[in-house]
């Protein structure tokens, strides 16, 4: 057996489709939080939650990643820092930490949409689906969607 | 960074901003020693520590300095403005490799032969060379004998080259070939980025800002915890906790406001510039003038103190630029030759007030007005029917300047616009008062911290708010049988404030939120931003608290109507609004809507005499009014009893025959009784007909729209209405059949 480095996922689920982000950018998973709107603010952004006295800002992955609008149920928080500031990602439901081989990551397939392209940083196969990794960084930042 | 060089570069940054007042005052008074001791004590600390850190180029230039000083303070040179011009210079250099020490930590390439030179031209007692070879234009070379003397070592700069004093620092290419042909004038000025606080006590100990930053945030959490124990223990009776949270809390307000209390830094600290700015405007412009520093150790939170900075660097410019006159203006205006630009801070319920006074020639409202006309800011008719100080307020226009010659000091036009704007940021106001030839006050109102704010909580549209206590003058109720109270204009919706109409924004609706429909009571916040005047609507107000200001992420920052967010004692998150970017959401930016400002107003109540006037339906689509004064009698005249006679209404009254007019555009209706106002010209009188009297009110009656039709004096807004003003004399020679 040929020795690789892995990499760990967190994964997490938004309506059919699964996502994972590395283990290293989540700083936690919050169960649902009671959010302020922002009213006038990107339709992506849930609103701003607070984490101990930190403002989180909560991005809608449904509305980010352009897959319906809202999450059904209790929705579960993946909070990731970027640079100084802390983020939410609202997702239905939240997998295991998977560890993928290097190898296994395969590039962004260059017909995907923008939105998607813009967020995506590969993809992984599994045994019964494709798991789209995202660039937290990009999916924070780079929207079509920001007004 | 070596720990040697950053404390060394703190403690120089500190004493440097100290030296260029002190070099300034000592021009003043030349024979103060201790403020020469004090000078030749700064750069010899620096050129010792310097020498022990390796420091070729800062020591060589201070120590020539020190030097200079040394013959000074022994007396056998004596103090000149040209020795301080060069001294001066000499710290400008000083500051510029400081300044390059600090951001690269090695000292910045360059040459200060020259300037050296000029320096040692002092200590050999020569008689010093042009001073104009120091002036902006043509750099001349240095005489012989004082090259031979002293400048034997280093390269001739032969060549000439430009330069301007002000924007560049000298310095030769280090190259020691002879057969450099230029002088090189490139390194900008490096402005030493440590705030300096002036005289530091003996008892106190130096501390990172980061420090003091996370210490103030701390504080504010602490704060919002504490108000979340109280609110748990407020809905337990009788908690065995609710004794130690009391005391919880109540230290956690004193330690809250010492927290603040280090994070206060004198005014002064934001000045230390200006004495060495009015200098050298002073030189360049050949005026006289006196800066006078007033309450320097007037405290406030350090981010509002660098908020400061440049807003009061812009302005005394201004002042000391276009303000003050020539000495020879002067004495003709029969002022004194020196003119006098002063700066007093103090504190004023719980606001810091900075005030910058100059005694110049004041701002011509003429020019301001011509020049807003000429930029289409608002129409020659409107214009020309507005007050002085209405008129001043358009300086606060972007790119809005009336400095006929655009110097490289000022007169950009990029100016006022953006004081505001910076001071209106950290949440502070700017006021200008001018007096044609006789000065200009600025009044620059600040808060004294940012960090933490009293707030009104409100909810709109089923989402709750803070708006800052600052902006709010006063909170209306109103609603169900009031709602009357709100006018319209052309779909814009205005309030009746008293004697004022006040735009209105709704909050819901400007935030898309849902809007509730129904009579029900809302509550109307009367903000005050800048020299606007508005009303939010809100749908309920909540309570009043003490909010710590949390900064809101990048991806909503972009959104103008919030200032930051907070954290409720419930740990509810709620944004905080920004009354400032609301008012420009809400389209609160035109010259024509701040004509609502209320100081303006009372100044103007205070200079025009008001006068009674009364008020009614004459039957046009606004309510129209008169004099009270020209008023003889009113009367309630049935309508039948009008008789037509000759073409004209008349009305048998006293025994004799009343003409009677109806105002301008109305025809007389058959209906019931009618009110007659009863006026009398000399030996003539006539009855205006009307609909219904309805008021007197005092008013001073500013025509602020011209008439569109005969008979109509013009526009204003009396009682919150906007109203015609009819023309009496017009009416009369309509009673006698004069005009049609």
């Amino acid at each position: 057996m040929v020795a690789t480095t892995t990499r760990e996922l967190v994964t997490f689920r938004v309506a059919e489709q699964w996502f994972g982000v590395p283990v290293l950018a989540v700083q936690e998973v919050l169960v649902a939080q009671r959010v302020a709107r922002v009213p006038l603010a990107p339709r992506e952004i849930t609103g701003l939650l607070n984490l101990r006295g930190q403002i989180v800002t909560a991005i809608n992955l449904h509305r980010r990643m352009e897959l319906g609008t809202d999450p059904e149920g209790a929705p579960m928080n993946v909070v990731v820092r970027d640079g100084e500031e802390l983020f939410a990602l609202v997702v239905d439901e939240v997998g295991d930490v998977v560890p993928v081989p290097d190898q296994a990551f395969e590039s962004v397939p260059p017909t995907l949409d923008t939105c998607w392209k813009g967020a995506c940083a590969g993809v992984v196969q599994r045994e019964s689906d494709l798991l789209a990794v995202l660039d937290p960084h990009r999916v924070l930042n780079d929207s079509t969607t920001s007004s | 960074m070596d720990d040697l060089l950053r404390d060394f570069l703190a403690e120089s940054a500190e004493n440097l901003a100290q030296l260029d007042h002190d070099v300034v005052e000592l021009e003043r008074d030349p024979s103060n020693a201790e403020l020469l001791n004090s000078i030749f004590r700064t750069i010899h600390t620096i050129k010792g520590t310097c020498g022990f850190l390796g420091l070729d180029r800062l020591e060589a230039i201070s120590h020539t300095t020190e030097s200079v000083l040394d013959l000074l303070r022994q007396g056998v040179l004596r103090v000149s403005p040209e020795v301080v011009s060069d001294i001066l210079r000499a710290v400008d250099v000083i500051k510029t490799i400081l300044g390059g020490l600090e951001a690269k930590e090695q000292e910045p390439v360059g040459e200060d032969s020259l300037l050296i030179g000029i320096l040692e031209t002092w200590l050999i007692g020569e008689p010093k060379p042009e001073d104009q070879a120091w002036e902006p234009g043509l750099l001349e070379p240095l005489p012989p004998q004082v090259a031979t003397a002293s400048l034997a070592a280093m390269p001739a700069p032969s060549a000439t080259a430009a330069m301007s004093v002000t924007d560049a620092i000298l310095a030769t290419p280090s190259g020691q070939s002879g057969d450099h042909s230029e002088i090189a004038i490139s390194t900008p000025h490096v402005a030493t980025g440590v705030d300096a606080a002036t005289a530091v006590a003996a008892s106190s100990l130096r501390v990172s800002v980061a420090v003091l930053d996370s210490l103030m945030n701390l504080a504010g959490e602490l704060v919002l915890t504490r108000n979340q124990l109280l609110e748990l223990c407020a809905r337990q009776e009788g908690s065995p906790y609710g004794v130690p949270v009391q005391q919880l809390s109540r230290i956690t307000a004193e330690l809250q406001s010492v927290v603040m209390k280090t994070r206060m830094q004198a005014v002064g600290s934001a000045w230390g510039k200006l004495p060495r700015l009015v200098r050298d405007i002073a030189r360049e412009t050949d005026k006289q003038i006196e800066l006078e520093l007033r309450g320097a150790e007037t405290e406030l939170d350090r981010q509002l103190v660098q908020a400061l900075q440049d807003p009061l660097t812009h302005m005394v410019r201004n002042s000391a630029d276009h303000g003050i006159e020539t000495p020879a203006v002067r004495r003709a205006a029969g002022k004194p030759e020196v003119g006098t630009i002063s700066l007093n801070a103090y504190h004023e319920s719980g606001n810091v007030i900075v005030e910058i006074v100059d005694d110049g020639a004041g701002i011509d409202p003429s020019r301001v007005r011509a020049k807003a006309i000429e930029r289409g800011l608002v129409r020659r008719e409107v214009a020309e029917g507005m007050s002085d100080s209405q008129v001043l307020r358009y300086i606060f226009e972007p790119g809005f300047s009336t400095a006929e010659t655009v110097t490289h000091l000022s007169g950009r036009g990029v100016g006022m616009d953006v004081v505001r704007s910076n001071i209106e940021r950290v949440g502070g106001t700017v006021e200008l008062h001018s007096a044609r030839g006789q000065g200009c006050t600025v009044r620059v109102k600040l808060p004294l911290t940012l960090a933490i704010v009293s707030a009104l909580l409100v909810n709109a549209g089923g989402e709750a708010f803070a708006i800052p206590q600052s902006c709010i003058t006063e909170l209306v109720r109103f609603g169900g049988t009031e709602r009357a109270s709100i006018a319209d204009l052309h779909g814009v919706p205005l309030f009746r404030l008293r004697n004022e109409l006040v735009p209105v924004i709704g909050l819901s609706a400007l935030l898309s939120l849902s809007t509730v429909t129904g009579e029900e009571l809302k509550t109307l916040v009367i903000c005050h931003v800048g020299s606007c005047r508005f009303g939010v609507v809100v749908d309920e107000v909540v309570d009043t608290q003490e909010i710590v200001v949390k900064p809101i992420g990048r991806r909503v920052r972009h959104l103008t109507c919030y200032s930051g967010c907070t954290i409720l004692g419930d740990g509810r998150v709620i944004m905080i609004l920004d009354p400032a970017g609301v008012a420009a959401m809400g389209g609160m930016q035109t010259a024509e809507l701040r004509s609502t400002d209320s100081e303006t107003r009372a100044a103007e109540v205070a200079s025009v005499p008001s006068e009674a006037y009364l008020l009614f339906d004459g039957g046009s689509t606004a309510p129209q009014a008169v004099p009270l004064s020209r008023v003889a009698r009113l009367e309630e005249v049935p309508t039948d009893r009008i008789e037509h006679a000759d073409g004209r209404m008349v009305v048998q009254y006293r025994g004799g025959l009343l003409p009677i007019v109806t105002p301008p555009g109305v025809t007389l209706t058959s209906g019931q009784s009618r009110s007659v106002i009863v006026f009398t010209e000399g030996s003539s009188s006539f009855g205006l007909a009307v609909n219904e009297i309805r008021d007197i009110v005092e008013d001073t009656m500013q025509l602020e729209l011209a008439p569109s039709r005969p008979g109509v004096l013009g526009t204003t807004v009396v009682a919150g209405a906007a109203t015609e003003v009819l023309d009496i004399s017009y009416l009369l020679a309509r009673s006698r059949g004069e005009v049609s």
